[in-house]
C-alpha cells in the first residue's frame, strides 16, 4: 500500500523540467484529446504521442533485412510513457503518462516483442477508477487528488535497468519498481533501506565496469531540496546512501561518473516550492528559468561525499550527460546542452496535441574543470545531439567514442532522424540517416561478448516509422555504423516513444 | 474491538481554564503493534515539533480504539504517531518523511510537509470527539 504516505514531496519527473505554458488546473473536458486527433491528421509522427490502452502487447517482429548476429542473444528492455489517455481525457505533457516496459528477446528462433504496464499504485488506482486522479509531472487537472507522497504519483516511465537479477523500472522523481525480467511482472518499489524508503532514485544510474551502481534522487519538501546519493553493491546491497542539502531545487535528471568523482549539473531551472505545495499548478509549471544565473556544477568525492566542490557554467539547460573523467585534478564530461528548457516547457507540451512550434536542438558540450584552479570552461564539439551512451566498459573512464541520436538533412517530423558514434579525439565523426519519415529512439551500445573495445559492440535500439506506422527494432554493428544497420526487424504496431532501456545479455 | 483508555495528562497548567475531554478515534493499517505517541499542540510556530503542550501513549490494540485525553478548553492540533519497533520516536528516512504511521487531528495532509497548524486544529470546548486515521 502506500508507503510513507506524509511529510515530504520529491521531485517528480519523467525528464527533466521547465516552467512556462498554460498555468494553473485544468477543467475537465479541456480540449487536447480534439487537438491531438486532428494533429494526427496533418502530422503522421503523432503516432508516436499514442495512448496504449491494452495492458499488455505481444507479437512476433518481421525480419526486413540482414541477420541477427551471433553472439547478440539476451533481452532488449526500453520503457516509456504510453498511457496518454484514461477516461476521455488526454495528459498535457509528453513525460506524464505512466511507463510500459517492453522487452525484446533475441533468440535463434528469432524476435518477439512484450509490453505490459509497470503496475505502480498510480496505474492500479486510475485503471480502477477509470480516470486520472493524481496529479503528474505537467498535468494538473482541477479534480485531482492532493499528493502528500511522490510515490504516489510514480509513473515509472523513464528508463528500465537489469540489476541483480530483477528489472528495475524507473522514473526521476520516486522509488524504483522491481519487476519480474521474464513475464514482466511488477513486484514493489524497491526499498534500499529503511533510511531511503520512499526517495527519489533517478532514471539515471551509472554502472561502473566493477559492478557498482552510483545514483541520485532529488527529493523536495516545502522548505528543502536534498540530492540523495545512494552507492549499491553488484548484490543489490546499499553500501551508503546520503542526503546533501541544496540552496535551490533545480531540475536534475542525469549525472556523470568518473574514476573518483559524481558530477551534476544543475541548470537554473528551479523549483518554486512553496509554488508547488500550493497544489495549484503542476510540478513542471511550478519551475521558472533563471537565466540570469549560472548552470552550477557540484563536484563529489566519490571516496568521501563530505568533500563537494562547485563550479559556475553558462546557464544552460541539460537532461544528458555523455560520461566524463578525470586526469590528474583535471575533471572531463560532455553533456547535451540546450541554451533554454524549451524542449520541456514547450515542445514536450505541444507534441501531445500532434503540433511542434520549435524544434529545441542540443549540441554536445564539453567541460574541463580543474579541480586545483577552480576554474570552470566549456566548449561546443558538436550538434544536434541527444540519447548519449558509452560502451559499457568506458562507464567511469575515459572514452574515445561518443554515441548518440542526432538530426541530418530532411525530416517530416521534429525528432531525431539519425544515430551518431562521435570520435573525441579527433573530432570526426560517423553516422547513419534513416529515411526522412523515420524517427531515431535511443540506440544502446552491447558489447560483442568478451572485448572492451570501444568499437566492439553492437547498437541496438528501435525507430518509429511513421509511414508504415510500425515500430522497428534495428541493430548496428558500432566500428561499421555508418553503412547502416546490419539487421532490422519490424513490429506490426506502433509504440508510443519512449526513452530510455538497457540489453541484457543471455 | 472498541477499547478505551483514559489518559490524564501531567502537563496541565495550574489555574487553566475548565478541563475538557478529547476522544481520539484512531485507526492505523498496523494493528495491534506498538504504542500510540499523542501530541496536543497549542501553538502554530512549534507545530507539528517535539514542543506540545500536551502529551499522551496508548498500547495498540487492534486496528481501531479510543483513547481519552484531557485538556483545557482551548484550539489544538493533534499529531499521532505510531511506535513501531518500540525506541521511542518517530523515524524517519533521510529527509525526514516518517517511516512509522502517523495522522493528523482533521486528518489533515500536508504538501511537500506536514499539515499546517490552521488545517489541523480544533476548537475544544467541553467534550470533543475526533476520528484519527493513520497513514504509512
Amino acid at each position: 500500500m502506500h508507503r510513507r504516505e506524509f511529510l515530504r514531496y520529491s521531485a517528480l519527473g519523467g525528464v527533466g523540467i521547465a516552467a512556462s505554458g498554460p498555468a494553473g488546473p485544468l477543467l475537465a473536458g479541456d480540449d487536447w484529446l480534439a487537438a491531438y486527433r486532428e494533429g494526427r491528421r496533418e502530422n503522421a509522427w503523432a503516432i508516436g504521442l499514442r495512448s496504449i490502452d491494452a495492458e499488455r502487447l505481444e507479437a512476433p517482429l518481421e525480419v526486413l533485412h540482414g541477420q541477427l548476429p551471433q553472439g547478440l542473444r539476451g533481452s532488449f528492455y526500453r520503457n516509456g510513457p504510453a498511457l496518454h489517455e484514461l477516461g476521455g481525457r488526454r495528459y498535457h505533457h509528453w513525460f506524464d503518462a505512466d511507463g510500459m516496459v517492453h522487452a525484446f528477446r533475441f533468440t535463434d528462433a528469432g524476435l518477439t516483442h512484450r509490453g505490459r504496464y509497470v503496475q505502480t499504485h498510480k496505474h492500479r488506482a486510475e485503471r480502477e477508477a477509470g480516470r486520472f486522479l493524481r496529479p503528474a509531472f505537467g498535468t494538473r487537472f482541477a479534480d485531482m487528488t492532493s499528493l502528500d507522497n511522490p510515490d504516489a504519483a510514480n509513473a515509472a516511465n523513464t528508463s528500465v535497468l537489469p540489476h541483480n537479477g530483477r528489472l528495475l523500472a524507473l522514473w526521476e522523481g520516486g522509488s524504483a519498481y522491481g519487476m519480474n525480467p521474464e513475464d514482466l511482472g511488477t513486484d514493489a518499489p524497491v526499498v534500499w533501506s529503511d533510511a531511503t524508503a520512499g526517495l527519489p532514485f533517478s532514471a539515471h544510474p551509472s554502472i561502473e565496469p566493477d559492478g557498482t551502481l552510483w545514483n541520485f534522487g532529488l527529493s523536495v519538501s516545502v522548505s528543502s531540496g536534498q540530492l540523495i546519493l545512494y552507492e549499491i553493491a553488484p548484490d543489490g546491497s546499499l553500501r551508503r546512501a546520503q542526503a546533501v542539502a541544496l540552496e535551490e531545487t533545480p531540475m536534475v535528471h542525469d549525472f556523470a561518473v568518473t574514476q573518483r568523482y559524481l558530477v551534476f549539473l544543475m541548470p537554473p531551472f528551479h523549483l518554486q516550492r512553496e509554488r508547488f505545495a500550493d497544489q495549484a499548478m503542476s510540478f513542471l509549471d511550478s519551475h521558472r528559468w533563471e537565466p540570469h544565473k549560472p548552470m552550477r556544477a557540484l563536484v563529489v568525492d566519490k571516496a568521501d561525499w563530505s568533500r563537494r566542490r562547485w563550479f559556475e557554467l553558462p546557464a544552460g539547460f541539460v537532461f544528458h550527460l555523455g560520461g566524463g573523467w578525470d586526469e590528474g585534478q583535471v575533471i572531463h564530461l560532455d553533456y547535451e546542452r540546450y541554451p533554454d528548457p524549451g524542449i520541456v516547457a514547450d515542445f514536450a507540451r505541444g507534441i501531445m496535441r500532434g503540433r511542434a512550434d520549435t524544434e529545441p536542438s542540443a549540441d554536445v558540450t564539453g567541460v574541463r574543470l580543474d579541480m586545483a584552479r577552480g576554474t570552470a570552461r566549456q566548449e561546443t564539439l558538436a550538434e544536434h545531439s541527444e540519447f548519449p551512451r558509452l560502451h559499457p566498459a568506458r562507464v567511469g573512464r575515459r572514452y574515445r567514442y561518443r554515441y548518440s541520436l542526432s538530426v541530418d538533412g530532411e525530416a517530416t517530423h521534429p525528432f531525431q532522424n539519425a544515430v551518431r558514434r562521435l570520435d573525441m579525439d579527433a573530432g570526426a565523426e560517423h553516422r547513419y540517416r534513416f529515411a526522412p519519415t523515420d524517427i531515431a529512439e535511443e540506440h544502446v551500445v552491447v558489447r560483442k561478448p568478451g572485448l572492451d573495445d570501444e568499437t566492439a559492440a553492437w547498437l541496438v535500439g528501435t525507430v518509429l516509422d511513421t509511414r508504415a506506422q510500425r515500430t522497428r527494432l534495428t541493430v548496428f554493428d558500432a566500428a561499421t555504423l555508418a553503412d547502416g544497420p546490419v539487421f532490422e526487424a519490424a513490429l506490426p504496431y506502433a509504440l508510443p516513444l519512449g526513452f530510455h532501456g538497457n540489453f541484457a545479455p543471455a | 474491538m472498541r477499547t478505551t483508555t483514559l489518559i490524564l495528562l501531567v502537563g496541565l497548567a495550574a489555574g487553566s481554564a475548565q478541563a475538557a475531554g478529547i476522544e481520539l478515534a484512531i485507526q492505523t493499517p498496523r494493528p495491534g503493534t506498538g504504542e500510540y505517541y499523542i501530541a496536543v499542540h497549542d501553538r502554530a510556530d512549534t507545530f507539528p515539533g517535539a514542543e506540545q503542550a500536551h502529551a499522551a501513549r496508548a498500547r495498540v490494540i487492534g486496528a481501531s480504539q479510543t483513547v481519552a485525553v484531557e485538556v483545557p478548553d482551548g484550539r489544538y492540533a493533534i499529531a499521532v504517531y505510531q511506535d513501531l519497533n518500540g525506541n521511542g520516536r518517530l523515524d524517519s528516512n533521510l529527509v525526514g518523511i516518517p517511516t512509522e504511521p502517523v495522522g493528523f487531528s482533521r486528518n489533515a495532509r500536508g504538501s511537500m510537509g506536514p499539515p499546517k497548524f490552521d488545517d489541523a486544529a480544533v476548537d475544544v470546548n467541553g467534550e470533543h470527539r475526533l476520528d484519527i486515521q493513520l497513514t504509512d
